[in-house]
């Protein structure tokens, strides 16, 4: 009998919310009748009862209003006639007239899929701390293109667009459309309703919401890539948005571009809808081509994007982590033309040490050495923790989100190590650092930027296992912040263990059969022995503040930006 | 007095031994001692017991002066049991949470019993699964005409302490004719040679046996059909 009561009182607790009421503003002018049904259709058979479809005749058109009428049966859908003034007056005038709680300005030719709106109503309300919703979209083309967008960035929104006009937002967050924008108005919208309200956006996913045609002749977007420059500039100017003369991209290290990006008060865009831009120079971080059946066409025809589409920039390619993991792949010979198409299309090739300048010469790409510094300016020696706390990259190999594509960081390798350890007490960071209960293991899969140098200073010591790495990141922040880092790669300062008898030619990185496993035991024996050497014998703070002091020189922030510009600047 | 003994000997073992004694810590039966013989390492694998597994009252930590092999090591745990029946562990296996519960079930429901060994697994570097051996009941007349052992685990096995030493223990492990032959074996044969009986308790598997490639234990095996029709 107690569980039946239980199960009635726990029903009670449950609370009948009412869906909030939407408003699909649909503006109306010079499309095909065929479009416009397709269009309402695809809204009419939503499973979303409380919604409204508010359809804005922007000029009268004898055509396609009994279209719209023909839908007045089926459901809440009213009919709006403005004198032709373009869409987004057309989408004002439908916002004045809307009720709903959430709004989504939705294109007369675009086409719902089944289920779309009660999605958005549901992914707003269970992310309270977003604005909006918004997500990929798929193009009504033969190939059925798609646009996936991607994640929320303020900073990213500022350079371009990557928010459809149709995507759904609440109310209270609505902006005024700008009726004068010739083109890019939705661009100008979503950067007004992320700056007026301070709001960001939900990120639905790859996944897309709806079926979009391609820009029309007569449509406003048009002839923006005649004048785009131009036409960007408005924007920007319009929204105090600062012009900015370099543009960093980036072919896999995405996160690092848009730190480096942020550090050298640059634009960052890592899609690849190349425009024309007036960009003194491009800025490309990391080269991460893996080898296909195309193989190293791929690589030359980036390049040759880059050329076709910023002619008078400077070009800059810096390899950075894993990139030149996947040049050893590459059959060598063919490793020419691309050391040939380098040669034409860069104006520089960067490397970030000495071994990975050496490694590049080897397939006849000369570089210059210029280390990336923390994204952290202000790394200090304080005193180790009370207990002693080792850090543990985790990242799984595979093609899900978050994952490598290769065992970059010797996943099984590490985590090994802390089953082997148990009197040692372990911080797993990354995204594979879930779902997994050892006792002596807690479980960091995310951590923001700004949190990240607190995670630093909570740890005695960092391991960082790696298939192939040239001045990895991590391991320099922790060395500066004092911390001891244990490490397979060619780090100074690092305790180093070999992995087969000589740490610089890697024996893990071999090429076809993944580890040398064969020497596993031996290698985590060393681990093992050079952590608890770690915990029972740490360096003194004067030694460690030497540490400190020599790796900022090297990688000091100033020094990078000045380069950076520097080569931006430079006549080839 | 505890119910169940697990007696490890371990020689350079500190890459694996962590693992070993946290699945012996983490067993579902707490009401067991656990009896490491370190047999003179010289990896840190001592230096690791005294300072961390001294803090569980029911490990203890043996330290041979000089270094004696598995056989003798073991037979040095068994003396110093302190309950009727000894688990028989290796220091770079896995033991399944269960495997204390499981010894003891079988003894209380046989309990004319002297000796279970139960099915194994065997697993690599990494934990992953290798092979798994489900096992069969002994089969003692093969053993004696053939001297061939269709299923038998010795880290798999469970004996009771009063036959192991009324038996004489595991021996030294021998080398004839190129060939090792290991302290198990030794003890498999002179099981069987005093009249005693093999039981084997299907189902669960008890213990990963790690396989390392350079360890003698993954090239011969003693039991295994092919090394013994080669003698």
């Amino acid at each position: 009998m107690s569980v039946a009561l239980e199960v009635l009182d726990s029903k009670k607790e449950v609370k009948f919310e009412a869906d909030p009421l939407v408003s699909m503003i649909v503006p109306i002018y010079d499309i095909t009748p065929q479009i416009l049904k397709r269009c309402l259709l695809s809204l009419a058979d939503q499973d979303y009862e409380n919604m409204e479809i508010i359809c804005v005749f922007d000029g009268f058109d004898a055509n396609l209003k009994p279209v719209a009428e023909s839908f007045m049966s089926k459901g809440n859908l009213s009919i709006l006639e403005i004198e032709h003034a373009g869409a987004c007056a057309a989408r004002n005038a439908g916002f004045r007239h809307s009720k709903g709680e959430i709004v989504s300005f939705f294109n007369s030719d675009y086409i719902a899929k089944p289920g779309m709106v009660r999605n958005w109503v549901n992914k707003l309300k269970d992310n309270p701390d977003c604005g909006f919703a918004y997500g990929g979209y798929e193009m009504n083309t033969a190939q059925r293109q798609y646009y996936p967008s991607k994640p929320f960035s303020a900073f990213e929104l500022d350079v371009a667009n990557y928010i459809d006009c149709g995507f759904p937002l609440w109310r209270k967050y609505v902006v005024e459309w700008d009726e004068n924008c010739k083109s890019l108005q939705d661009w100008d919208f979503w950067i007004r309703v992320v700056k007026t309200h301070n709001v960001k956006g939900f990120y639905l996913g790859r996944d897309y919401s709806f079926i979009a045609e391609m820009p029309r002749l007569k449509g406003l977007s048009h002839d923006s890539s005649t004048n785009w420059i131009d036409r960007v500039r408005y924007i920007k100017n319009k929204n105090h948005i600062l012009e900015r003369d370099i543009l960093v991209t980036s072919l896999g290290a995405k996160m690092h571009g848009v730190e480096i990006a942020k550090m050298l008060d640059a634009d960052f865009r890592d899609d690849t809808f190349y425009k024309p831009s007036e960009y003194k120079a491009l800025y490309m971080i990391g080269f991460y081509i893996k080898p296909n059946e195309q193989g190293l066409n791929e690589h030359s025809r980036r390049l040759a994007w880059f050329k076709d589409n910023y002619p008078k920039a400077k070009r800059i390619v810096h390899f950075v982590g894993a990139d030149i993991y996947w040049l050893k792949k590459f059959p060598y010979e063919s490793l020419k033309y691309l050391a040939g198409a380098i040669k034409i299309s860069c104006d520089h090739v960067l490397s970030e040490n000495q071994s990975a300048h050496d490694e590049l010469l080897e397939y006849g790409i000369p570089s210059q050495i210029v280390p990336i510094p923390s994204y952290t300016s202000n790394w200090e020696v304080k005193p180790l923790p009370k207990d002693f706390r080792v850090a543990a990259y985790l990242v799984e190999p595979g093609y899900g989100a978050g994952q490598s594509d290769f065992d970059k960081y010797c996943y099984e390798q590490t985590l090994s190590i802390i089953r082997g350890m148990p009197d040692i007490q372990f911080s797993g960071y990354g995204t594979s650092a879930k779902g997994i209960e050892y006792p002596n293991l807690k479980l960091f899969p995310f951590i923001p930027r700004d949190k990240w140098p607190e995670f630093v200073y909570d740890h005695s010591a960092l391991i960082r296992l790696c298939r192939h790495d040239h001045n990895p990141m991590a391991s320099n922040e922790f060395l500066m912040a004092g911390r001891d880092v244990i490490t397979n790669i060619d780090t100074p300062w690092s305790y180093q263990i070999d992995t087969a008898g000589n740490h610089l030619i890697n024996e893990w990185d071999k090429f076809s059969e993944g580890f040398n496993t064969q020497n596993w035991p031996t290698t985590k024996l060393k681990v093992i022995q050079t952590i608890r050497h770690i915990k029972k014998n740490p360096h003194g703070f004067a030694a460690r503040e030497d540490v400190s002091k020599e790796l900022k020189k090297v990688l000091d922030q100033q020094t990078y930006i000045s380069k950076i510009r520097e080569l931006c600047d430079a006549k080839s | 007095m505890p119910k169940v003994s697990f007696v490890l000997p371990v020689f350079n073992c500190n890459a694996w031994i962590g693992e070993t004694l946290q699945s012996l810590l983490m067993q579902t039966e707490k009401d067991i001692e656990i009896i490491v013989i370190d047999d003179c390492s010289t990896d840190g694998t001592g230096e690791f017991l005294d300072e961390w597994a001294t803090q569980f009252p029911n490990v203890k930590i043996v330290h041979n002066k000089e270094n004696l092999g598995a056989g003798p090591s073991r037979n040095i745990g068994t003396e110093m049991a302190s309950s009727p029946i000894i688990a028989i562990t290796d220091g770079d296996d896995l033991n399944a949470d269960q495997r204390a519960e499981l010894i003891l079930k079988h003894f209380e429901l046989n309990p004319e019993s002297e000796l279970v060994t139960f099915p194994n697994m065997q697993i690599g570097y990494y934990n992953e699964k290798l092979e798994e051996f489900p096992g069969e009941p002994f089969n003692h007349e093969l053993f004696k005409e053939k001297g061939v052992a269709n299923y038998y685990s010795n880290p798999a096995t469970a004996v009771k302490r009063d036959s192991l030493l009324a038996m004489g223990g595991f021996g030294k492990e021998v080398m004839t004719e190129g060939v090792r032959m290991t302290d198990d074996a030794i003890f498999l044969k002179n099981w069987i040679d005093s009249g005693r009986k093999v039981d084997f308790q299907p189902g669960a598997i008890v213990t990963f046996h790690r396989v390392l490639p350079d360890s003698m234990m993954s090239k011969i095996r003693g039991w295994r059909p092919e090394w013994s029709e080669k003698q």
